[in-house]
């Protein structure tokens, strides 16, 4: 069987190339023949411009009108906002009670299949509330938008949950979270180039969905959401470089209360002059709200330049150029940052300095980043894989505990982690820029769990497929992951890593 | 002006290779460059695009997109009344046909973190969509590969 790589180069290098000088100039040719839509679009212009003046009046009119009251009204009712009443203490959380599992447990367990979903699903996220485990389908092809369904392993059966109410949101930035009462659904809106993020809700004792008012966000990525017990921390990254996004600041950072539906301002994540926000990703660790960030800075430093970064916690930056004709390069690190109950801004994390992106976990004890290879964000730019594994365990008295490599190249890249509160699982795979991956043997995923305490790692039983998302429920681990159909259409498996 | 067409020229050769990866087999690469580079002129050059190369595979993206779906449409209307399309099928090596086989985003993909050792968060936000989609995607355009490239293995072993 061929390398992969080697038909890529072969059909990249098909045909004969005209030539740069040769391309450019019948380009440049083409735009200068297209006299007659040049002397029409004058017209159309003008005709354009004055429709949009006239709505844009009557817009303005309305606006003047309508906010004012609205503002006066809502201030009127509303509480002057603080992360006092935000971020509740530790204990108050309404979240069902999972049991955790030790690595040593879970290298007992073994694979097994479990009912699949329903076959036009596929997985956006997946949430377990106590009794079930709820997953919601991407919204980006019109057949799986607002496809939700919920599995109760007791039965091992699945149930169709009514669609969701936001079915025209075309999207698979979608994150949720469980609040204790119902499941909070974030949808970062595709259609929209300023950023707006829609909410609903869904209810499974009455069975029923909730849609709220959007909220204006810098929806560059997926949005991630954080329950603290009274609202649901949302923040989302900015591939907007650094410019406002329906008004709202690239680095802001919002709160939601599902009950009420309303939205308040949280501290902006901190940033240097000259920086803007990547991407960020929360969860509930140390007491509060912690958030992994990835900040960029653009300018004319030549590659290679290392500067020192002015910001704590900050890593060490390389230029790194980032395109052939503007002559910026680009400079990223990372932070890891706490909005603590009562706090007025995101600070730190202590004795921690970042190194690459994650997805991280938490309790109040500790703070939970999985292992992951550490990369450059810009990929083709700067070689893309940096080739080391970093993860660890960050405590609240301060101390940190590495988590074990599993072993360097080519396992590195985590498909799926799950927390189990004693353990850290994660299905990897192989360093898919081996190059040929796509032998049989390359593709088999293998399955590790860390000890949190010692940051020592156990190998645990190979699962069949590889998987995009697990949860832990207290009992077992359910995965899934896509598959082929027979006719060639794509379905979802879920399997259980159980005793 | 002069500045966007020697930017432009300096591009080409990524960006040529990168066509020829997502065009359809009958489609010239030149000419998705090409006109790529006329979307450029016909916007007014280059201001205000921070990174011209994932700017230009964008467009290169979406001009592959377009086309085969025009392709497939004129196939199916053709089809309808009973003919066919005149020109014939380009051969290519049964393994290069296999890669062909794929949706123009997962060859873009493939291309991107394959040979161009871009990170999954890079390809993907070249290509337009989310980090998750893309290891999807990926995964399931290395799997439908793998199953090809088996099968004619298979039916070769048979042959021989």
């Amino acid at each position: 069987m061929p390398a992969l790589t080697d038909l890529l180069e072969t059909l990249a290098s098909r045909g004969e190339p005209a030539g740069a000088d040769v391309v450019v100039a019948r380009a440049r040719a083409m735009v200068a023949a297209i006299p007659v839509t040049e002397t029409i679009e004058p017209r159309r212009r003008a005709r354009r411009a004055r429709r949009a003046s006239l709505v844009i009046v009557a817009v303005a009119a309305v606006v003047a009108i309508v906010v004012p009251v609205a503002v006066l009204r809502r201030s009127a009712h509303e509480p002057a906002s603080s992360l006092q009443t935000h971020v509740s203490t530790p204990g108050t959380v309404v979240l069902p009670e999972v049991a955790p599992a030790t690595a040593a447990q879970l290298a007992t367990f073994r694979w097994s299949t479990v009912a699949s979903p329903p076959t036009d699903m596929e997985i956006g996220t997946a949430t377990w509330d106590g009794h079930e485990l709820i997953i919601f389908g991407p919204g980006n092809t019109s057949e799986h938008r607002g496809v939700a369904a919920a599995y109760d392993p007791t039965s091992n059966r699945w149930r169709r949950l009514p669609p969701s109410p936001l079915v025209e949101v075309e999207t698979d930035w979608i994150s949720a979270v469980w609040t204790g009462r119902q499941l909070v659904v974030a949808q970062g809106d595709h259609a929209t180039t300023i950023g707006r993020v829609v909410m609903s809700s869904y209810d499974p004792l009455a069975n029923r969905w909730r849609a709220y008012a959007a909220q204006m966000m810098c929806a560059g990525v997926k949005p991630t959401l954080t329950w603290t017990g009274t609202i649901v921390v949302v923040t989302t990254g900015d591939r907007l470089q650094g410019e406002a996004c329906g008004g709202a600041a690239p680095n802001a950072a919002h709160g939601f209360d599902p009950v009420s539906g309303r939205w308040s301002s949280l501290p902006e994540l901190p940033l240097q002059p000259g920086e803007y926000l990547d991407t960020v990703s929360t969860t509930r660790a140390l007491g509060g709200v912690v958030a992994l960030m990835r900040w960029v800075r653009s300018d004319t430093t030549a590659p290679g330049t290392t500067t020192p970064s002015t910001a704590p916690g900050s890593t060490t930056t390389v230029a790194t150029p980032s395109g052939a004709s503007t002559g910026h390069n680009l400079h990223w690190g990372e932070r890891a940052l706490l909005l603590a109950a009562g706090a007025q801004q995101w600070t730190p994390v202590p004795h921690v300095v970042l190194r690459g992106m994650a997805t991280p976990f938490g309790d109040d004890a500790r703070l939970v980043v999985p292992p992951r290879v550490e990369q450059c964000p810009f990929g083709a730019f700067c070689g893309g894989s940096l080739g080391t594994e970093v993860g660890f365990v960050a405590n609240r008295d301060g101390s940190t505990v590495p988590l074990a490599a599993t072993g360097g190249d080519p396992y590195v890249a985590p498909d799926l982690v799950a927390f189990t509160g004693d353990a850290l699982v994660a299905v990897v795979r192989p360093d898919t820029t081996i190059p040929d991956c796509v032998a049989a043997t390359c593709s088999e995923p293998r399955a590790v769990a860390w000890d949190l305490t010692s940051g020592h790692f156990v190998a645990l039983a190979s699962p069949a497929v590889g998987s995009f998302d697990a949860v832990w429920t207290g009992r077992e681990l359910i995965a899934f992951a896509p598959e082929k159909t027979p006719s060639g259409g794509n379905a979802v498996v879920a399997v259980r890593l159980g005793p | 002006m002069a500045t966007d067409e020697t930017a432009l020229a300096a591009l080409y050769s990524p960006l040529r290779r990168f066509a020829a990866v997502v065009a359809d087999a009958r489609a010239d690469p030149d000419d998705l460059v090409q006109e790529s580079f006329a979307r450029v002129f016909a916007r007014g050059g280059l201001d205000g695009i921070d990174d011209p190369l994932a700017y230009l595979r964008r467009v290169v993206l979406n001009l592959a997109h377009n086309e085969r779906r025009r392709s497939q449409a004129a196939q199916r209307a053709l089809a309808r009344h009973g003919a066919t399309a005149e020109s014939e099928p380009v051969a290519y090596p049964s393994d290069l046909a296999e890669l062909l086989r794929l949706d123009a985003r997962s060859r873009a993909l493939l291309y991107l973190t394959e040979l161009e050792r871009a990170s999954i968060a890079e390809a993907a936000e070249i290509v337009g969509c989310s980090e998750g989609a893309a290891r999807m995607q990926l995964s399931r355009a290395r799997r439908r590969l793998r199953d090809l490239l088996e099968r004619e293995d298979d039916d070769d072993a048979r042959t021989h």
